[in-house]
């Protein structure tokens, strides 16, 4: 039983083909991480598990349903939360209409905000009207992941959740995930950069290299020092 | 003339209301001519006869008795004659006769039930007045002055006419009848002999001061001899010039709100098109001529299914209008700008084509000429707010319309599930997609809104001209400069730059020419690009989406 | 680019024998073949292929704009018209006091009871003034029209509508100014040009010497474009029409680009419009309008847009197209306009040109992805910037 299934994943972007055979699985309540230089596909595979890009070859399963011919508003309504790398806040919609649209994906119909996203983020609440464009970046990155969480997903998907992020609101997030992970059995796939964190995070990793997994394997068994060579440059 | 139909079809009505004052009018006629009337005087069948007798000396082949028949004709309030008169007047070579026929029209059609027809004859009475001042200022240096001289209101016929308008006065109980009615005696009195009468007339025209006058008061300045009637008279030309600069001014500002609604109503549609999804569509003009021939359909089936309620045609044509042009908006976005969304200079060229096809088609279904819908009858006249300054009530109905619309707008966007799906997208459109919102069918609904907002604005465009297959040309490019002064991702930037234009447009035409006034206006808002390329709303986000070329 | 081999054949072989149908088989099958013979080009055929291949002059300039540098003009009627109100003025000045009424004044002005020549007519009384305005009158005004929107960033659909303006403000100007411009009856009945009879019998020999002087300035123009496109300044318009801010942060400053290559195309209609003007013998606001400068836009379009021959194509074949069929089925032509708009811009957006490598496409086995064309585009950008910054 996995949430998200990967097989043989290949995704062009335009003519070049940027991912070449790619697999992966991630169980419910568990979360992958997915790390490699700049420039390997780690956010084309995000982006073709999401379904912004179509995929040229193989197969993508979320929660047995096969979702590869789907386009992303359905992949949303079967369950992908999605947070991209530039986050992706509506700037003119206030926090509440940003967290409203993600109602859309919902598959029981319900149009109020869950509670447990400003449980989790109760900044959230202080600042309902304020324009997502007026946010901080680190409000920002709240609200997108807030925002993924309101469709009530079963697989979150997060590009670099702590990029361009200050030190204080990464030690927030990596507790908001620890939490998430506890309390529902959402699958998370992540795309990371800063290691450390990623370790504390994730159960299982990947690595990638010119578009195909290198390695993989679950992070408790792996020291990190073993996975530095494939990620710094 | 429609005006004497109405009598056909009010004959034994009018003849029992004539018969009523008949004796009133027989002393009226002892001071005239005394001579002619004596028998009329005596019996009711006596001046049946001399009905007969005037009319048969209608066809007389001497103008002079033609003349004095008419006058008499005029005099009996027997609205019975309106018709012979008109026959006469259709004919009628001599300009002497004519003139008598008009003045006994106009005394007789004081007479009538419908008060407009009323207010034509005081108005048409009045005018007459001038014939005396007119006379006065030309003599001596115009060549056939005599003529003039004939076809003048003498001091006698004056009399007459005075009283006969002082009765009507005094039964009058329409408040505009009345007004116009002593402002025929006014002008009378104006060009009497005593000068204090004149003076009083003046001043009289000085309070009223209504632009209407201006005219004649001119006329009368140039031949008053008495230098106190000459300053009061200049008195009231001034205060009457005043007003009428307000009027004008006023007037002016009023059509240019007009003017910028119906803007307002075309560009809003083209504004959320391309505000959504970045297309400009150029058959939106066809939309908008496609919904004035809607109304014209409509009105046509009201006119030979549902002729005793013809009016209420516009409540069919207002919601068809809509719907057709919407439904057609959707069909047009399914079948070809869905194919376009990253080549947005090609849906330009796209629906250029389907705006060939359409004014093509409607060429060879309605034909090439402009045809003009009548408008419900509900919606004719106006109402006069200031002196002179006069409100169609089309026009007033078109503003009022656009409020509402606007407000409607605003309600879906700000308020509704579906107005949030359209910002979403309109911000972000690959995001809004990751969140569940079919991107798609926001697409084909807004084109569907835009285009359903160009056919309302043609049913209304069809209450101001006359409506052809190249009606959508007319105003489009407007549109489109209303769009980029306006910017686009808020609603407040369009109205901002409807206005803008609108009223830009109707100030430079006031002070040069219609066509010079539109090429200033638009050279005004290239230049103003150059300092703010995003319009007057600007928008954050426009540059990196909106703009985008390929 | 695959412009340096045509099919496998060297391009200038294809100019040569292009060049040569216009300059030798044309006219030769015009005084050869016997009257009757369906080999024959009429006169009137002549002269009509004269007046589209001035058209083609201006799809020429136009793509240069909008094939290349993704700018597209929807008011490309204002530069022709220019161009054509510069040379009819000076052609109607030529006739001097043989009008109709005798006087100096051109016939519409004494109609319009002006009695002095307007100051901005004077100088077309010399060739001298009148043929470098045709050209300089059109790119001053591109140039400040361009200045005013490029240099705030107006792009897209935006400049395309705003364009689209200017036409509807130079039909509207012409219009309202009939004393000075001859109103909606334009500048018409001319005599002479550089002492060449207009009218009369010999007005075919004429019209054969200006359908020679059309094929020779339209090749001159080509060369002229081909060498832009060529050039350094080619590739950076190309990458300018792929990624505007692309080129911008690599520093290129791509407002004065678009400037001057607008300038260009402007100036290329005007020309076409000055040979327009002769061989039509008439030019009015409804040359210039709208409507008319949309029609321009699709020459390009059908030929195939960001092609060297595709406006010459182009022009050919939407200009032959509408002849035949106003002669033939006069209430068909805008049906078949509206089509030719839709059909292109939908199924060939590559114009006529393009149609053979599009059904080679068709049978290629390479995956399709919608979002191909867009990052071929920003891949050629980068290099592209490349080779820029290395040149």
């Amino acid at each position: 039983m996995f949430m998200l299934n990967i097989e043989d994943l290949n995704v062009f972007y335009g003519q070049s083909h940027i991912l070449f055979d790619v697999s992966m699985k991630v169980k419910p309540g568990e979360t992958a991480c997915l790390l490699g230089r700049n420039g390997v596909g780690k956010t084309t595979l995000l982006k073709g598990v999401m379904g912004l890009l179509p995929a040229s070859k193989g197969k993508i399963y979320l929660d047995d349903n096969d979702v590869t011919k789907t386009s992303p508003a359905q992949r949303a309504k079967l369950g992908m939360g999605y947070v991209p790398q530039g986050r992706d806040i509506f700037p003119q919609l206030t926090v509440q209409e940003n967290l409203l649209v993600a109602l859309e994906a919902r598959r029981d119909n319900i149009r109020k905000i869950p509670d447990v996203v400003f449980e989790l983020f109760p900044v959230l609440k202080e600042f309902l009207d304020r324009r997502g464009g007026d946010l901080s970046g680190g409000q920002q990155q709240q609200l997108a992941i807030g925002r993924a969480l309101a469709l009530d997903p079963k697989l979150l998907i997060l590009d670099e959740p702590t990029e361009g992020i200050q030190p204080s609101i990464i030690l927030e997030i990596e507790d908001i995930i620890q939490r998430i992970k506890k309390m529902s059995d959402i699958a998370i796939l992540m795309v990371e950069q800063y290691l450390e964190f990623a370790w504390r995070v994730a159960d299982d990793y990947y690595i990638m290299a010119k578009g195909s997994i290198i390695e993989s394997g679950r992070t408790k068994d792996v020291p990190l020092e073993n996975v530095q060579k494939h990620i710094t440059i | 003339m429609w005006l004497f139909n109405i009598y056909k079809s009010e004959n034994n009505f009018l003849y029992h209301l004539c018969m009523k004052f008949s004796k009133k009018i027989a002393v009226l006629m002892l001071i005239i001519s005394a001579l002619v009337l004596a028998q009329v005087a005596f019996s009711e069948a006596a001046s049946k006869d001399n009905v007969d007798r005037f009319i048969s000396m209608l066809s007389d082949e001497d103008k002079g008795v033609r003349e004095s028949a008419v006058r008499e004709l005029g005099n009996l309030e027997d609205p019975s004659v309106l018709e012979a008169l008109n026959d006469l007047w259709n004919e009628e070579m001599e300009d002497e006769v004519v003139f008598a026929i008009e003045i006994a029209v106009s005394k007789l059609q004081l007479l009538d039930i419908d008060k407009a027809v009323r207010m034509n004859g005081a108005e048409g009475l009045g005018e007459k007045a001038g014939t005396r001042t007119a006379v006065d200022a030309t003599v001596g240096e115009i060549e056939g002055a005599s003529l003039f001289k004939q076809l003048m209101v003498d001091d006698q016929e004056m009399m007459v006419i005075i009283t006969v308008l002082e009765k009507a006065l005094a039964i009058e109980k329409e408040k505009k009848v009345k007004k116009a009615i002593t402002i025929a005696i006014q002008r009378y009195k104006l060009s009497d002999r005593d000068s204090d009468v004149r003076k009083k007339a003046a001043e009289f025209f000085g309070e009223l001061a209504h632009p209407d006058t201006v005219m004649f008061l001119g006329r009368a300045l140039e031949s008053e001899q008495d230098e106190e009637v000459s300053a009061f008279i200049k008195d009231a030309v001034s205060k009457t010039e005043w007003n009428d600069q307000v009027a004008i001014t006023l007037k002016q500002l009023f059509n240019g709100i007009t003017i910028s609604s119906q803007y307002l109503l075309i560009a809003l549609g083209l504004a959320i098109t391309f505000g959504v999804m970045g297309v400009i569509n150029l058959a939106h003009g066809e939309f908008l001529m496609l919904g004035c021939y809607v109304a014209l359909v409509a009105q046509g089936i009201f006119a030979s299914f549902f002729q005793p309620v013809l009016g209420l045609y516009w409540a069919l044509a207002i919601p068809l209008s809509f719907i057709f042009t919407a439904g057609l908006g959707y069909a047009l976005e399914r079948s070809v700008i869905r194919f376009l969304y990253k080549r947005p200079l090609d849906t330009l060229l796209a629906t250029w084509g389907v705006s060939l096809l359409l004014q093509q088609a409607i060429r060879n279904y309605f034909g090439a000429n402009n045809i003009d819908v009548p408008s419900p009858s509900w919606l004719l006249g106006g109402v006069e707010v200031l002196v002179g300054l006069y409100l169609p009530y089309k026009r007033l109905y078109i503003i009022g319309f656009t409020i509402c619309v606007v407000a409607a707008i605003y309600w879906l966007f700000y308020r509704t599930r579906f107005g949030l799906k359209i910002r979403a997208v309109m911000q972000n459109r690959e995001m809004a997609d990751c969140l569940g919102i079919s991107t798609q069918r926001v697409n084909a609904f807004t084109f569907a809104l835009g285009s359903g907002l160009a056919g309302l604005a043609g049913c209304n465009m069809s209450l101001l001209s006359s409506v052809g297959p190249t009606t959508g040309q007319n105003y489009i490019v407007d549109c489109f400069m209303v769009v980029v002064l306006g910017g686009v991702g808020k609603i407040v930037g369009t109205i901002a730059g409807a206005f803008g234009l609108g009223e830009t447009n109707a100030i430079l035409e006031f002070f040069t020419t219609a066509n010079k006034g539109k090429a200033l206006t638009f050279i005004a808002v290239i230049i103003f690009l150059r300092f703010r390329p995003t319009g007057l709303s600007a928008s954050k986000g426009r540059e990196d989406v909106r703009l985008e070329t390929h | 680019m695959n412009n340096k081999k045509v099919g496998g054949i060297n391009e200038w072989i294809i100019a040569g024998i292009v060049l040569s149908i216009f300059l030798i088989v044309i006219p030769l099958l015009n005084k050869l073949p016997g009257e009757d013979s369906w080999l024959r080009i009429s006169e009137f055929r002549i002269n009509l292929l004269g007046k589209f291949l001035a058209f083609a002059i201006l799809a020429m300039g136009l793509n240069l704009a909008w094939g290349y540098t993704g700018i597209l003009s929807l008011g490309q009627g204002v530069y022709f018209g220019l161009g054509g109100y510069c040379m009819a003025m000076y052609l109607l000045l030529k006739v001097g006091a043989s009008g109709h009424y005798g006087s100096a004044l051109p016939d519409f002005m004494v109609w319009n009871q002006i009695t002095e020549l307007p100051w901005f007519w004077k100088p077309f009384n010399y060739a001298w003034v009148a043929i470098p305005c045709v050209i300089l009158v059109p790119m001053a005004l591109a140039a400040g029209f361009g200045y005013l929107l490029f240099r705030s960033r107006v792009r897209g659909v935006y400049f395309a509508i705003v364009s689209q303006a200017l036409a509807l403000v130079l039909a509207i100007t012409l219009v309202g100014n009939q004393p000075y411009t001859g109103g909606t009856n334009g500048l018409n009945d001319f005599r002479t040009i550089f002492g060449f009879p207009l009218r009369g019998p010999d007005l075919p020999k004429t019209e054969f010497g200006l359908y020679m002087a059309s094929v020779i300035i339209l090749f001159g123009v080509y060369l002229i474009c081909r060498w832009i496109t060529r050039s350094k300044l080619g590739r950076v318009l190309r990458a300018i029409r792929d990624d505007e801010n692309r080129v911008r942060f690599s520093g290129y400053d791509v407002a004065n680009f678009k400037i001057f290559i607008f300038a260009v195309a402007a100036g290329m209609a005007g020309i076409s419009g000055a040979l327009f003007v002769p061989q039509v013998g008439i030019i009015s606001p409804s040359n210039v309008g709208v409507v008319p400068s949309i029609e321009m836009v699709l020459w390009v379009a059908v030929g195939g847009k960001g092609t060297l021959a595709g406006p010459l194509l182009g022009a050919l074949i939407v200009n032959y197209a509408k002849t035949i069929f106003s002669e033939l089925y006069p209430g068909i032509w805008l049906y078949f306009l509206g089509a030719l708009f839709l059909c292109v811009v939908v199924l060939f957006p590559k114009g006529a040109i393009g149609i053979v490598g599009q059904i080679k496409n068709l049978y290629s086995k390479k995956p399709k992805h919608t979002e191909r064309k867009k990052t071929n585009i920003m891949e050629r950008t980068k290099t592209e910037e490349r080779s820029i910054k290395e040149g």
